[in-house]
C-alpha cells in the first residue's frame, strides 16, 4: 500500500494553439489520497484535472492510474470508474434525482435492484431523504442540495478515485462550510483518492493532505498544509495563503484540545467557553472579542474540560500539531517523501525538496496528522 | 386546489382592468352594431337587425351581462373571478341556441332562399368573449384539466347546435351544405399538405441543423440561403416555381406521373417547405446548440458515449425548443397554404379566392374560418406539448 501511486502525472504538458495551459507537470497522488491543487484562474489547475478522466487529452508526457497509462483505456470505461463533480453540478434537468444519481451504474449495465439499492445508500450517506428528493428535479433542489446529488452522482459506481472542480464555488459560504465538512467526513470513512481543484486557499487548507500550489501551468509548491504555512516557497504562495494571516492561518490548523490545559491542572473559570474541537484561530477571535487572556475549553455536550490562556498559546511547545500524532492515513504523504520512481525527472520532486530543506525531516514527522481532519472524524 | 389559488393571488382584491375595459366594448356591440341580418338570397345584400329590432325591451336584459361582468371584475377576487368566468361561458354556449332562436323566427319557412348572416356586432361580441377567455386563463389559476373542460363545453355546444341543423338557415351553413362534400375534401386536402410540408420541412431541417453543427462553417451559407427565400413574396415564389416545374414535368415522364406539374400541389408544397426551413433549422440548430455546456461537460465526463449524450441529453433537452419551431413552422404553413390555392392546389383557400370572385362573404368565412381554427387548435396542441416537455419528463 505504502508504495502505491494511484495516480501518476509524469512531465505531463497540454498546449492549446500557442499557449501551454500545463508544462511539465509530475505529480503522484497516492491511495487514500486528499490532493487539492490550488492557484489563480488560468494556472492550469482545471486542465490538469481534466487530463486526468481525458475530458482533455495531454500533448505530452504521460498519465497513469494504478500503473496504466491513460491513453490505453477506452475513454469512456475510463471516465466510468472515475468519480466526476463540476461546480454548475451538470444534473440532467429533465431526470429526476434518483435518475441522476444512477446514470454511472446504468452505463456500466448494472441490474435495475442494484442500481436502486446504491441510490438508497448514496442519498442515505449524503443526508437525502430518499421519500423527499428522489422524485425532485433539479430545479426544484437548492444550490447544497443540487451539489450533494452531484457528489452523489459521482460516487455511484463506487470509484477509487474522484475528480472534483470547484464543486462548492458557486455556493454561500454556510453552505460551502456544511459541504466542506461533508466531504472530510465521507473521506475519512471511504478513503478514496481525491483531486480536488479551487482557489480559494482557505478551503485548500481545511481540506487538503496535499496543496499542489500552480502557477503558469507549473507546480509552484506542494506539501502539507503546515508545510506551506511553515515554509511558503515564493511570494506567490505567501500571497495566497494570505499575507499577514498566516499566522491566524497556522493558528487555524491546531486545536484548542492540543495545547489547553486538561482541568486539574489549573482551576479557573471564565467568561467566554470554547470548544475543545475548535482550533486556535477561533480561541484568539474569542479571547480578543471579550478581551480575556484565557479561556474555558469545554466539550461538546458544555462540560469544562479545562482552560487556555494566551502563554499557552504563545508558548507551545509544539509548534506544529504533529507533536500529538496519532498514525492514522500514514500513507498519504508518502509520494513527497517518497516519489514513485518513475516521477523523479519532473519539478514536483525538485519543489518538495526545497520544501524538506527548511526542516530536514519535518515532512516525516508531520504527515500522520494533516490538516484539520482528525478531530472533524471525532 | 382552491386554497392554494387564493393564495397564490394576493393581489386579487384589486381590479381586473383587462375585464374592465373588455366588456363596455361587448356592451357597445350588443346595443350600438347590429347583430344579425336577414338576407332574401345569396348575393342580395341583407337587412341589418339590432338588439333592439330583435328582442324589443328583452334585449335589455341581455345588455346586463357585461355589466354584470364588469361588476364582478371590479373586486377581482378568484371567487368573484369565477362567477365571470360562469357568466361568459354560460353566454358563449346561449350564443349558439340564441342564433338557432333568431333562425326560427326570423326566417320564412316559404322562402327557400332567405338566410342570416352574422352581422358585426356578432363578431365584435364573439371576438370580446374569446379575449375575456384568454384573460380568465392567465389571471385564475384553475388545474389545466378544467381549460379543456370548459372548452369542450363550448365547442360542443356549437358543434351539437350546427350537426343538429338548428343553425342551417346561417348564410355559412347554407354555403357548407351547398358544397359539404368539397368542403371536408378541401379541408382534409388543406391539412395533407401542410403536415406534409411540415413534416418535410423538419427532416430537411433537422439534417441542416446537424450539419451546421458538424461543419461550422456552413451556418452562414445556409442562413444566407434560407433567408434570402423567405424574403420572397409568397406569390412571387409560386410565380418562379411554375415554369422550371412545367419544363420537368415537360422533359421527363415520370414526374410528371408523379403529378409534378407548373400549377398544382408540386410547386404548393416545394413553396411551403422552403418557406418552413427557416425557422425550423435555426430553431434545431439553436435548440441543439443551446444545451447547458455543465450538462453536456458532465455527461461526458460520467463517460456517456457521443451518441447516449446526444440521444438521451442534447436531443431531450433542444425538444421543447424544436417544438416552438414546429408550432411557428406549422401556423405560418397553415396560412400559406391558402395562398396556395390560387395556383390551384385546391385546399380551404379555394372557398376564400372563390368568395371573393362571386362577392360572397359568407363563402369567403367558410374558407376562412376553418383556417383560422385550425392555426389555434395547431398553436394550443403544440404549445401544451412543449410545456409539457419542459416542465421535466421522465424518460424511463
Amino acid at each position: 500500500m505504502t508504495d502505491q501511486v494511484r495516480i501518476a502525472l509524469l512531465n505531463v504538458s497540454k498546449r492549446f494553439g500557442d499557449d501551454t495551459a500545463v508544462d511539465g507537470l509530475s505529480l503522484a497522488i497516492a491511495p487514500g489520497e486528499l490532493c487539492v491543487l490550488v492557484g489563480t484562474s488560468g494556472c492550469g489547475k482545471s486542465t490538469t484535472l481534466r487530463m486526468i478522466n481525458r475530458l482533455i487529452e495531454h500533448s505530452d508526457g504521460q498519465i497513469h492510474i494504478d500503473g496504466q497509462p491513460i491513453r490505453e483505456i477506452n475513454e469512456q470505461a475510463l471516465r466510468r470508474r472515475i468519480g466526476y463533480a463540476i461546480q454548475s453540478t451538470g444534473l440532467f434537468p429533465h431526470w429526476t434525482v434518483a435518475r441522476n444519481i444512477g446514470l454511472v451504474p446504468r452505463l456500466l449495465k448494472w441490474p435495475n435492484e442494484r442500481i436502486q439499492k446504491r441510490t438508497r445508500e448514496l442519498m442515505q450517506l449524503l443526508g437525502l431523504k430518499e421519500a423527499e428528493f428522489a422524485g425532485k428535479y433539479p430545479h426544484q433542489l437548492s444550490g447544497g442540495q443540487a451539489q450533494r446529488v452531484g457528489v452523489a452522482r459521482a460516487l455511484a459506481a463506487d470509484p477509487d478515485i474522484l475528480l472534483m472542480d470547484e464543486p462548492f464555488g458557486a455556493l454561500d459560504p454556510i453552505t460551502r462550510e456544511a459541504l466542506q465538512n461533508e466531504l472530510i467526513r465521507l473521506q475519512a470513512r471511504l478513503k478514496k483518492t481525491i483531486v480536488f481543484v479551487t482557489h480559494d486557499m482557505e478551503e485548500a487548507m481545511k481540506l487538503a493532505d496535499r496543496i499542489v500550489v500552480m502557477d503558469g501551468g507549473k507546480v509552484v509548491q506542494q506539501g502539507s498544509p503546515q508545510d506551506l504555512l511553515m515554509a511558503p516557497e515564493n511570494a506567490f504562495v505567501e500571497s495566497l495563503l494570505g499575507g499577514r494571516d498566516r499566522g491566524l492561518k497556522q493558528a487555524g490548523l491546531i486545536p484548542v484540545r492540543d495545547v489547553m490545559h486538561p482541568t486539574g491542572a489549573r482551576r479557573q473559570t471564565t467568561a467566554a467557553a470554547v470548544s475543545a474541537d475548535d482550533n486556535l484561530r477561533g480561541a484568539l477571535s474569542l479571547m480578543l472579542l471579550n478581551r480575556l487572556s484565557s479561556l474555558t475549553v469545554v466539550d461538546e455536550r458544555d462540560r469544562t474540560v479545562g482552560t487556555l490562556g494566551v502563554d499557552d498559546i504563545m508558548h507551545r511547545k509544539n509548534l506544529l500539531p504533529a507533536a500529538s500524532a496519532k498514525p492514522t492515513n500514514s500513507s498519504a504523504n508518502q509520494p513527497a517523501s517518497k516519489p514513485a520512481p518513475r516521477s523523479d525527472d519532473g519539478d514536483a520532486p525538485e519543489a518538495k525538496a526545497k520544501v524538506q530543506g527548511v526542516s530536514t525531516d519535518r515532512a516525516e514527522k508531520m504527515s500522520p496528522h494533516q490538516g484539520s481532519e482528525p478531530h472533524h472524524e471525532e | 386546489m382552491s386554497a392554494s389559488s387564493s393564495v397564490s393571488q394576493p393581489h386579487s382584491a384589486s381590479p381586473n382592468r383587462v375585464l374592465l375595459a373588455l366588456m363596455p366594448a361587448a356592451l357597445a356591440a350588443l346595443t350600438l352594431l347590429d347583430i344579425a341580418s336577414v338576407q332574401p338570397n345569396r348575393i342580395a345584400p341583407g337587412q341589418g337587425l339590432n338588439l333592439w329590432a330583435i328582442m324589443g325591451p328583452a334585449g335589455v336584459l341581455l345588455a346586463m351581462l357585461p355589466l354584470g361582468v364588469c361588476s364582478l371584475a371590479w373586486r377581482a377576487t378568484t371567487l368573484r373571478l369565477r362567477w365571470a368566468l360562469c357568466l361568459v361561458v354560460l353566454a358563449m354556449i346561449a350564443l349558439p341556441l340564441g342564433l338557432a332562436a333568431f333562425c326560427r323566427v326570423f326566417i320564412d319557412p316559404g322562402a327557400p332562399y332567405a338566410r342570416v348572416g352574422l352581422a358585426a356586432g356578432f363578431w365584435v361580441l364573439l371576438f370580446v368573449f374569446m379575449l375575456a377567455l384568454i384573460e380568465f386563463k392567465a389571471s385564475l389559476r384553475l388545474p389545466h384539466g378544467s381549460w379543456w373542460g370548459l372548452g369542450a363545453l363550448m365547442l360542443g355546444a356549437w358543434g351539437l347546435s350546427l350537426a343538429s341543423g338548428m343553425l342551417d338557415k346561417l348564410a355559412l351553413m347554407q354555403e357548407y351544405l351547398g358544397r359539404s362534400d368539397k368542403f371536408i375534401e378541401a379541408l382534409l386536402y388543406h391539412s395533407l399538405l401542410v403536415a406534409s410540408a411540415v413534416g418535410l420541412s423538419l427532416l430537411m431541417g433537422f439534417a441542416l441543423a446537424l450539419a451546421m453543427r458538424r461543419w461550422p462553417r456552413l451556418e452562414r451559407g445556409i442562413n444566407g440561403v434560407l433567408s434570402l427565400i423567405q424574403t420572397i413574396p409568397s406569390l412571387a415564389l409560386f410565380g418562379l416555381l411554375l415554369a422550371p416545374l412545367a419544363w420537368l414535368a415537360d422533359r421527363y415522364e415520370w414526374l410528371a406521373a408523379l403529378g409534378v406539374q407548373g400549377i398544382g400541389a408540386a410547386p404548393a408544397l416545394i413553396a411551403l417547405v422552403g418557406y418552413s426551413l427557416l425557422p425550423m433549422t435555426r430553431n434545431t440548430f439553436v435548440a441543439l446548440g443551446d444545451v447547458d455546456k455543465g450538462v453536456i461537460e458532465s455527461a461526458r465526463g460520467m463517460g456517456m458515449s457521443p451518441s447516449q449524450i446526444f440521444l438521451q441529453v442534447r436531443l431531450p433537452l433542444a425538444l421543447p425548443v424544436m417544438i416552438e419551431g414546429v408550432r411557428i413552422t406549422s401556423i405560418q404553413a397553415i396560412g400559406l397554404a391558402a395562398v396556395a390555392a390560387l395556383i390551384g392546389a385546391g385546399g380551404l383557400g379555394t372557398f376564400v379566392f372563390q368568395g371573393l370572385g362571386q362577392a360572397a362573404m359568407d363563402l369567403v368565412l367558410l374558407g376562412a374560418l376553418p383556417i383560422i381554427a385550425m392555426a389555434v387548435i395547431v398553436d394550443g396542441l403544440l404549445t401544451a406539448l412543449a410545456g409539457a416537455l419542459r416542465q421535466g419528463v421522465r424518460h424511463d
